[in-house]
């Protein structure tokens, strides 16, 4: 028997792991919904404040943020991110450092660090007398839900409209398969990425699984065009489903290998170049590349081999008694 | 094919990319001591918020929009942060005094004992639901904006902290007024007579239905909706206009989001109110502003917007530096794979991806709602991969039947026989995907779906018609056609 019959065969397998870990992960999703580190959604924020006199001067201003880091370092906190903005309009020559912190601080070690710093500040000769103010902020991010919902209906309604016209192309069993791939592996990456706790900004879920959408019907369509070539040729064209699939499975593969191996590698170049933040959102998205693989080379056969049996088998009972020429038949 | 045609046509073809690179990806000093800069597509191209880049022109306000964006707090009335108190008090003992018996510290913030009600060094539940309501209904209305990456953060649990990209940032003053909606007619805002709601007993959404906006004639309007009711209130209201011209006021609480001089009796069911001041976008949040308030319960609590500040972009300045980087490393790595396995017909190859990428770039410049992003940038490489893959498809077919013993031109045929319908397949099914994507979804998902539904059409055109047309230009001059492919015939091998 060979490899692809096996994987084939084993589809009760592969339907319990994937429905082991889909309905883990919404449930995961349900009760504590994403890890949105990324997107911070609750922080502690140390806000410094300066004036012209030190903004326009390059030591003064690296002096001060030294002073921060230094007492950031020496009472342990580990620095989340760190966002510089200018005043506008009233306060044209205002600069405002804020220093986030994602881990809980409490209220004792926040005005020992708050102390600390000021402290310094009026040591430092070159700081005396210039305008800087310091506070802490406790930070709550207020999330937008609009954006998911109507991503995932549109990834639904996108998917099934794509499918129908895969449909319409390739045949019923087709689609049906398609459609059960796209499902899956949009929700099979969404419940990895809550079971796993993968930190993601908070739009990025919805991203990803759409991600996993689209790379689903691109590599299901590769399968999907093997099994129309050996339906057209009049050598394979009633062939059982299952060596049906198991062929178009093999002879689709090394186009679906060519395709996960280059989004692998876009994936991997953009991840490890780019910056942090940048990264925080390409590496995750190996997750849907991953799901579609293991739906278009493991599962997307053994279910295609189901439903295309019992497609042919309705399709039998229903040209049973037909003694006309079939309509696909070539002129001998 | 003859080879003055494919001359002809390679020239032309070579200079159009050429051309499409400089236009797109080249910038150059000009004029004299080079004083002019000329910025590229590809630098004046908006990035979303997050991604940052500097270069291209000399200084800081010239340059096109680098990410990043502006952030605005929000503070009650009756609220103050610690410094403005500080700023306030220094050096004046008198106002230190009053400030002291005035406020009280709880967190970092500063609460008017007078205009907020503490107990146990915190608001009252009035205080406390009144801004939960706020900020409900400001989540609304950044929400309703549709722009990418815009954050509300709800600061030392009374303040709250609202980041917009740069084309939102005309919100935060209009998005901070808060009550009920009002329509008043007279001679100015302060003495004109209220004609909607006319009784206390009555509410607003008697009388108007909602607002939107729509475009016409170059032109922004703002349309508001009223119900029978307040078609005959209008109507009646206005009934003198013609002798004596007057101005009706929309109001949110005592702020007015909108007026609209009055010549003529007005009997309609629907208001167009314009400005020469108007944009899409500042139309759009006076249509947000009247339609949120008229939905949502009234918020009695005003707010102050200060701190208004510039950001740079989330994920560094020079994020999208890095970005280049790693597509150019991509892009090397695809040209070896082509280079390699095909030889020269590479260029074919090479030729397209190069007109599918200006034309990416020039969309993405000139459709308004498109920037730069990692989401955009996804789907192009997505359609890249996918117009790689679909000239592999038809190269390999090809090779194929060059290796049968077909001659070139007869196996390029054949190759693009068997392949069209697969292509065309492939390119239909996903940018249909894109496209219902974009028409459901909000950004950042809906710039990722458009941009694959585009590209998608852009890498079915290159593959099936391109490719093509270049296969055949390059090959022409060539004796060696099946070595300019590294195809080879397997019966001439065996022999």
């Amino acid at each position: 028997m060979s490899k692809m019959r096996k994987v084939i065969r084993l589809l009760p397998v592969w339907a319990a792991i994937s429905a082991v870990i889909i309905l883990a992960g919404i449930v995961l999703m349900a009760v504590l919904g994403f890890n949105t580190a990324s997107e911070r959604p609750e922080s502690y924020v140390f806000e410094v404040d300066y004036g012209i006199v030190v903004h326009n001067d390059e030591k003064l201003e690296t002096g001060l943020g030294d002073i921060c880091t230094e007492a950031f370092s020496a009472k342990g906190l580990s620095l989340a991110d760190t966002v510089k903005g200018s005043g506008v309009n009233t306060a044209q020559d205002q600069m405002a450092v804020r220093y986030i912190f994602t881990d809980t601080l409490s209220e004792e070690v926040r005005t020992a660090v708050e102390q600390a710093i000021d402290s310094k500040i009026e040591q430092n000769e070159a700081l005396k007398g210039a305008d800087i103010f310091t506070v802490w902020h406790v930070e709550e991010n207020v999330p937008f839900t609009e954006a998911d919902w109507r991503g995932g209906v549109a990834i639904a309604v996108g998917a099934l409209v794509g499918l129908i016209y895969v449909g319409i192309r390739f045949g019923l069993g087709s689609a049906i398969t398609g459609a059960v791939l796209a499902a899956h592996d949009s929700l099979f990456t969404v419940s990895v990425l809550a079971i796993a706790r993968i930190p993601v900004y908070a739009s990025a879920p919805v991203f990803y699984a759409a991600i996993a959408a689209v790379v689903s019907v691109l590599l299901w369509a590769f399968v999907c065009m093997k099994l129309k070539g050996l339906k057209k040729d009049p050598d394979t064209r009633s062939l059982p489903a299952e060596d049906a699939v198991e062929e178009s499975a093999n002879g689709s593969r090394k186009c679906i290998l060519g395709v996960l191996i280059a989004l692998v590698a876009a994936i991997a170049v953009l991840g490890g170049v780019a910056t942090a933040g940048v990264r925080a959102l390409v590496l995750p998205a190996f997750l849907p590349v991953a799901a579609a693989a293991y739906s278009s080379l493991v599962l997307g056969p053994a279910v295609h081999a189901r439903v295309k049996a019992l497609l042919d088998k309705l399709a039998y009972k229903r040209n049973k008694g037909y003694a006309g020429k079939q309509k696909a038949q070539p002129e001998e | 094919m003859s080879k003055a045609k494919s001359a002809v046509c390679l020239a032309l073809m070579s200079l159009l990319i050429a051309g499409l690179i400089f236009v797109c990806f080249i910038p150059f000093n000009y004029g004299y001591e080079g004083m002019n800069r000329y910025n590229p597509i590809a630098v004046v191209t908006s990035l979303d918020s997050d991604l940052g880049l500097y270069y291209g022109s000399g200084d800081e306000y010239s340059k096109p929009y680098n990410g990043g964006g502006y952030s605005a707090m929000y503070y009650p009335e009756g609220v103050i942060s610690s410094r403005q108190y500080t700023d306030d008090t220094k050096d004046d003992a008198e106002r230190q005094e009053e400030y002291e018996g005035k406020y009280e510290k709880v967190g970092s913030l500063y609460f008017d004992t007078e205009k907020v009600t503490l107990a146990d060094k915190k608001p009252n539940d009035d205080f406390t639901a009144d801004f939960e309501n706020a900020v409900d209904m400001l989540r609304e209305r950044y929400g309703r904006l549709h722009e990418e990456d815009v954050r509300i953060d709800v600061v030392d649990d009374y303040t709250v902290r609202v980041f917009v990209p740069r084309a939102a940032s005309a919100a935060f003053t209009q998005f901070s007024y808060m009550g009920d909606f009002s329509v008043s007619y007279g001679s100015d805002a302060s003495t004109a007579t209220t004609i909607m709601p006319a009784r206390a007993t009555e509410s607003i959404n008697d009388y108007v239905e909602g607002a939107s906006t729509r475009s016409a004639n170059g032109s922004e309007f703002v349309v508001i909706d009223f119900t029978e009711k307040g078609r005959e209130a209008l109507s009646k209201a206005t009934a003198n206009a013609a002798e004596s011209s007057s101005t009706m006021f929309f109001k949110v609480g005592d702020e007015t989001a909108l007026s609209l001089s009055v010549s003529e009796a007005i009997d309609q069911d629907s208001l167009f109110i314009t400005s020469s001041s108007f944009t899409a976008e500042t139309a759009n949040i006076a249509a947000i502003l009247i339609d949120t308030t008229l939905e949502f319960a009234p918020v009695t609590m005003t707010f102050s917007v200060d701190e208004i500040t510039s950001h740079t972009a989330r994920f560094g300045e020079n994020a999208m530096l890095f970005v280049v980087i790693a597509l150019a490393v991509l892009v090397c790595a695809m040209l070896v794979f082509f280079f390699v396995r095909y030889h020269l017909l590479a260029f074919a190859h090479i030729y397209t991806f190069l007109l599918y990428l200006c034309g990416t770039i020039l969309c993405v410049w000139a459709i308004p709602f498109l920037t730069l992003s990692i989401e955009t940038i996804s789907a192009v490489l997505i359609t890249t991969i996918l117009l790689s893959i679909s000239n592999v498809i038809v190269f390999e077919n090809a090779r194929k039947d060059f290796a049968l013993g077909k001659t070139i031109t007869s196996s390029v045929k054949g190759g693009y026989k068997k392949a069209f319908w697969h292509i065309f397949d492939l390119h239909i099914a996903l940018a249909l995907v894109g496209f219902v994507v974009f028409f459901i979804a909000l950004p950042p998902l809906s710039s990722f779906a458009f941009t694959l539904g585009l590209t998608t059409v852009f890498s079915g055109l290159g593959s099936l018609v391109l490719t093509r047309f270049h296969w055949a230009i390059l090959m022409a001059y060539t004796e060696n056609k099946g070595g300019f492919c590294n195809f080879k015939k397997e019966v001439a091998d065996n022999e």
